[in-house]
């Protein structure tokens, strides 16, 4: 019956050849948005690196000097040492640290690093002493900075668990060198959990690399943000008393304080909206295309009548009338996702979904494949049904 | 013209439940590109307070260049200076800082707001109609005095009903005395959005008046239109000029006046690698075939089920001409309809997008414009759709029509 | 094998009931091949889809094989369709979109069989009508004779035991309309199949064993 089936609907495919088209569409555009969805909702559930609650940012308002000159002493660094021990010593205040690129923030450094005879792309991060305390940052081996770094011959570097897996594997990272063509070479002293710098939406493995900025020798171009953790139910009137007390002991230097919290709502809200737009406007699109193929489908089975009397008149039963209609669309919509399917898997060739992690592809093609089965089988219900009520002799009396 | 008319709703009205289905796809299709055009319209107008900017030329990126890396930022305040301020020729030039986030102290609580410093002929390239005061006096700014310009937003929520002029607020731990309050301004028109303007000398150092690269942007008032091309050219040999301060690690800068085309088209290249820039488009291309091909699988199933219909109208004598003017008129009738109620739906979707405030501030609007714009639209979807169905049934042998349609 | 007792056939619209049949009584045993004409109208047809099941009667009663139809359910009605009964359309009813063979092996398709022996029995019966040549062909690709002959093939393709035919002549000119009585006379007379045909030609109607006339609805001597 299949076969039989499949010969009609081939013999009839350029007929049905602007059908096959526009479920092969819609296909695509499932997929797409599927694809995004399920992306960020993998991305969302996977553990973020840091806590972000009950932290404060005080921006310190001055353009930074392009390049890092790494003995030059910034004129910044005593300013801003002076403002984390001010900071610190307020009660509601639970620890202080300086931090270049803050989580949720629109800047980013990232490079591409040769390491050990490896092109690794990682980000970067530098960061004072107590930015682990701070960020609750989780520690999985090793250490993190501390102030007697300061007399260390190499630079110490924190690295997290995805980088030290590319870079070693299993060898213990602790003590290796990190940058191999340096003769003052870095050392990793210390592995963290995975940091996702850009938060819930970043994809996972962001390689993240810390380097530490020491506030009492000089060392080159110092971070512009304070990242401040207060203790939960903090009054909100200490943010202005902190400020004027901060602005009375510096009064050459302009900051502003935001909150964490905040800057992660617009921060995602920015990067989650274009996909709700997007998933919006395709329901809108998918309930168009459904409806038209609810109603190409009914007249294609009015045009039908005939044929329909005449198995009927030869021993059909409606039911076996309704599953051949059934199963006309079921060959209809595989043909035009075989197409589709085929169309899809070349975009990794394309290299346009290295966004996408192989896994998540995985899951749009199967969530986009079953949701247009659906809704093609949806819209056959009615006129299949129709086609099942077809009394033989009303058909066949068409002349 | 009448006859056609009253054909064309006897037809229609005969499947009503088809004639629904086809008004559904035209509808949906056609007030998603209404809204779009509304959006695009309102981002590309010169409208108050840019209403001039189809004679300005703006500079926000400065890149340079060198063997192992690139760097890009803003100018700073010294570019402008030393070689925006001094061209020859126009009618004002001026410098005003990104919008940053502040915040903003008072009794009742903490207020977030966008701050920009600018100098004062910034309020003479940009046209702001001012509800309450005055915009800033060059005098102010060259004695770096502590006043601020306001948007009516701000004034709403940090002085309710009371007076705002006059008034003090503290920026940054000093406070700044109120002189200006002007309209909200929306997000997409980047040179005057912001919630509160200082002059620049207020920066708590003057470091910043040195920099080469910063976070300002400079803006170039030409005469006439005329003249901007002669600008950027002239712009384009100082940049040839300008010493490199760091010539061990960058060779040259890379530094340019826009147009406000050229400003987006740069910054869209800026932002995203050409391959996120091909997806866009690929998905816009998508998207919109969806709908068309939509329709004419509509419209192709409408011929062919009054396939004997037409065949019995060849048979006593119709033209081609005459039958295919029938259907196409048929369905451009359609898709005016669709686009009447389009028109009802997108205005409630733009008056929704506005109270949403999704983009900041912005007031999309369904203007003339725009609706000469969507009713084109329209029409050409209506001949669009039909025309390949149409050419199909005209197609048609009457026999075969009278057979029973072909298949 | 066919009896009908007391048929009746109304149609009724909103506003005209029309009485297609009354009170036909009617016995066709086994093996006979029978006639049913009368003028345009009178309800031959009529009769015809009463016979072949596609219709059902006002009232009266109607037995095929022996086996009541009345009350019977939709798909028993169908099986009956399909293993006692052929039929054979004035308008061939062919599906344009498949070959000769895939239409002759469609009521094949409604039995439970394997496609080796749906494809064996096809081919016999298109070789019974003198087709084989044209197996693969599409019926737009036949003349008309030719397109009858298919339908008579897929009416006898699963071995009924009652060929119903509906002016199976009556599109056809005079001598491909003798091939087609041949073959039914054939089959009537070596397969013992019982054939009922409507017809408008009184000469085809006079070789065959027995004329039942109508007129109005009504049988007549």
């Amino acid at each position: 019956m299949i076969l039989h089936l499949l010969k009609l609907v081939w013999h009839r495919k350029r007929a049905n050849a602007l059908l096959i088209a526009e479920i092969l569409l819609s296909f695509i555009v499932v997929f797409v948005v599927l694809t995004m969805a399920a992306s960020l909702l993998m991305r969302w559930r996977e553990p973020l690196g840091f806590n972000y609650r009950n932290v404060w940012i005080l921006s310190v308002a001055s353009p930074a000097v392009p390049g890092d000159s790494g003995a030059a002493d910034d004129p910044l660094r005593p300013v801003i040492d002076r403002l984390i021990r001010e900071i610190k010593g307020f009660p509601q205040v639970i620890d202080a640290a300086a931090d270049d690129t803050p989580p949720y923030g629109n800047a980013t450094s990232e490079g591409v690093w040769r390491i050990n005879g490896k092109q690794i792309t990682l980000k970067r991060d530098t960061v004072t002493d107590n930015f682990a305390n701070v960020m609750q940052l989780k520690l999985l081996r090793g250490r993190w900075f501390s102030p007697d770094d300061d007399g260390l011959a190499h630079r110490p570097v924190v690295i997290d668990a995805d980088l030290a897996r590319d870079l070693f594997g299993t060898r213990d990272p602790v003590g290796q060198r990190f940058d191999q063509a340096d003769p003052e070479s870095d050392r990793v002293v210390g592995v963290v959990a995975p940091y996702r710098k850009d938060g819930e939406i970043a994809p996972t493995a962001q390689n993240m690399a810390f380097f530490r900025k020491s506030l009492a020798k000089p060392s080159g171009t110092m971070p512009r943000n304070i990242l401040v953790r207060v203790r939960p139910g903090t009054s909100p009137e200490f943010e202005q008393a902190l400020a004027n007390h901060l602005h009375a002991v510096e009064p050459n230097t302009a900051f502003q304080i935001r909150h964490l919290e905040r800057m992660r709502d617009k921060f995602l809200r920015f990067r989650v909206a274009p996909v709700l737009v997007l998933g919006i406007i395709s329901l809108f699109l998918i309930s168009m295309v459904a409806l038209g193929l609810t109603g190409v489908l009914w007249q294609t089975v009015t045009r039908r009548t005939r044929e329909i009397g005449l198995r009927r008149a030869v021993g059909a039963s409606g039911r076996s009338v309704r599953r051949q209609i059934l199963g006309e669309v079921a060959l209809i919509t595989t043909l035009a996702l075989i197409v589709g399917s085929a169309i899809v898997m070349q975009l990794p060739l394309l290299g346009v979904f290295g966004l996408v992690q192989p896994d998540v592809f995985t899951i749009g093609i199967v969530a986009a494949l079953a949701t247009i089965y659906l809704i093609t089988l949806l819209c056959g219900a009615y006129p299949s049904w129709l086609a099942s009520t077809v009394e033989p002799a009303e058909a066949l009396r068409y002349e | 013209m009448n006859s056609y008319l009253k054909l064309a709703f006897r037809v229609l009205g005969r499947r009503k439940v088809f004639t629904f289905i086809s008004l559904f796809g035209i509808t949906i299709t056609l007030v998603v590109l209404v809204v779009a055009t509304a959006i695009i319209d309102d981002t590309f107008q010169p409208r108050k307070p840019e209403s001039r900017f189809d004679r300005v030329l703006t500079i926000s990126t400065v890149s340079m260049i060198g063997p192992n890396m690139t760097e890009t930022m803003n100018p700073g305040f010294g570019f402008i200076h030393d070689y925006i301020y001094t061209l020859p020729g126009i009618e004002a030039a001026s410098a005003f800082s990104e919008s940053s986030p502040i915040v903003i102290y008072r009794h009742s609580g903490r207020s977030e707001a966008q701050l920009k410093r600018t100098d004062a002929a910034y309020w003479r390239i940009l046209d702001f109609r001012f509800l309450q005061g005055r915009p800033f006096t060059a005098d102010e700014e060259q004695r770096g005095a502590l006043v601020a310009v306001i948007s009516d937003g701000l004034r709403q929520r940090l002085f309710a009903n009371r007076p705002a002029l006059g008034q003090s607020i503290e920026i940054d731990g000093r406070g700044f005395r109120i002189v200006g309050v002007v309209p909200d301004v929306p997000i997409t028109r980047f040179a005057a959005w912001s919630d509160v303007w200082v002059p620049h000398t207020t920066e708590r150092s003057s470091d910043y008046q040195h920099l080469f690269l910063g976070n300002y942007t400079g803006l170039v008032l030409a005469r006439t239109r005329n003249d901007l091309p002669r600008l950027q050219r002239e712009f384009a040999d100082r940049v040839k000029r300008m010493p490199i301060r760091d010539p061990k690690s960058f060779t040259h800068i890379e530094a340019g006046l826009d147009t406000r085309f050229e400003s987006y088209a740069r910054d869209a290249a800026g932002n995203h690698a050409w391959q996120l820039r091909l997806l866009i488009a690929a998905l816009a291309i998508l998207f919109m075939s969806l709908p068309a091909l939509n329709l004419i699988t509509l419209n192709l199933s409408r011929i062919l089920e009054r396939a004997s219909e037409i065949g019995v109208r060849k048979a006593f004598g119709a033209s081609r001409r005459s039958l295919v003017a029938q259907f196409v008129f048929e369905n451009v009738l359609l898709t005016l309809i669709g686009g009447a109620i389009s028109f009802v739906v997108a205005a409630a979707v733009i008056a929704a997008l506005n109270r949403a405030d999704l983009v900041t501030n912005a007031q999309f609007e369904l203007n003339l414009r725009v609706f000469g714009y969507g009713i084109a639209i329209a029409i050409f979807f209506g001949l669009f759709s039909g025309a390949y169905p149409a050419w199909r049934m005209a197609r048609l042998q009457a026999v075969n029509a009278l057979r029973g349609g072909a298949r | 094998m066919i009896r009908l007792e007391n048929i009746d056939k109304v149609y009724r619209t909103e506003r005209v009931e029309t009485l297609a049949l009354q009170n036909i009584n009617l016995d066709v045993a086994a093996g006979e091949f029978v006639s049913i004409m009368g003028p345009s109208g009178c309800g031959k047809s009529t009769l015809l889809n009463l016979i072949g099941l596609l219709d059902a009667p006002s009232s009266g009663t109607l037995a095929i094989d022996k086996q009541p139809v009345n009350g019977t359910g939709d798909k028993a009605l169908a099986r009956m369709r399909n293993e006692k009964l052929g039929f054979v359309f004035q308008s061939f009813h062919l599906v344009p979109d498949l070959t000769v063979l895939d239409n002759v092996e469609i009521p094949l398709l409604y039995r439970s069989m394997p496609g080796g022996e749906r494809r064996k029995l096809a081919l016999a019966a298109i070789d019974a009508v003198g087709l084989s040549s044209r197996a693969r062909h599409f019926p737009t690709q036949l003349s008309g004779g030719q397109q009858q002959r298919v339908a008579i093939a897929r009416a006898i393709v699963g071995k009924p035991r009652i060929l119903l035919a509906d002016e199976p002549t009556g599109n056809l000119d005079s001598q491909m309309g003798e091939e087609i009585m041949t073959i039914l006379h054939d089959l009537n007379r070596d397969a013992g199949t019982t054939v009922v045909m409507v017809t408008h030609d009184e000469r085809f109607a006079k070789r065959t064993d027995r004329i039942v006339r109508l007129f109005d609805g009504r049988q007549v001597a």
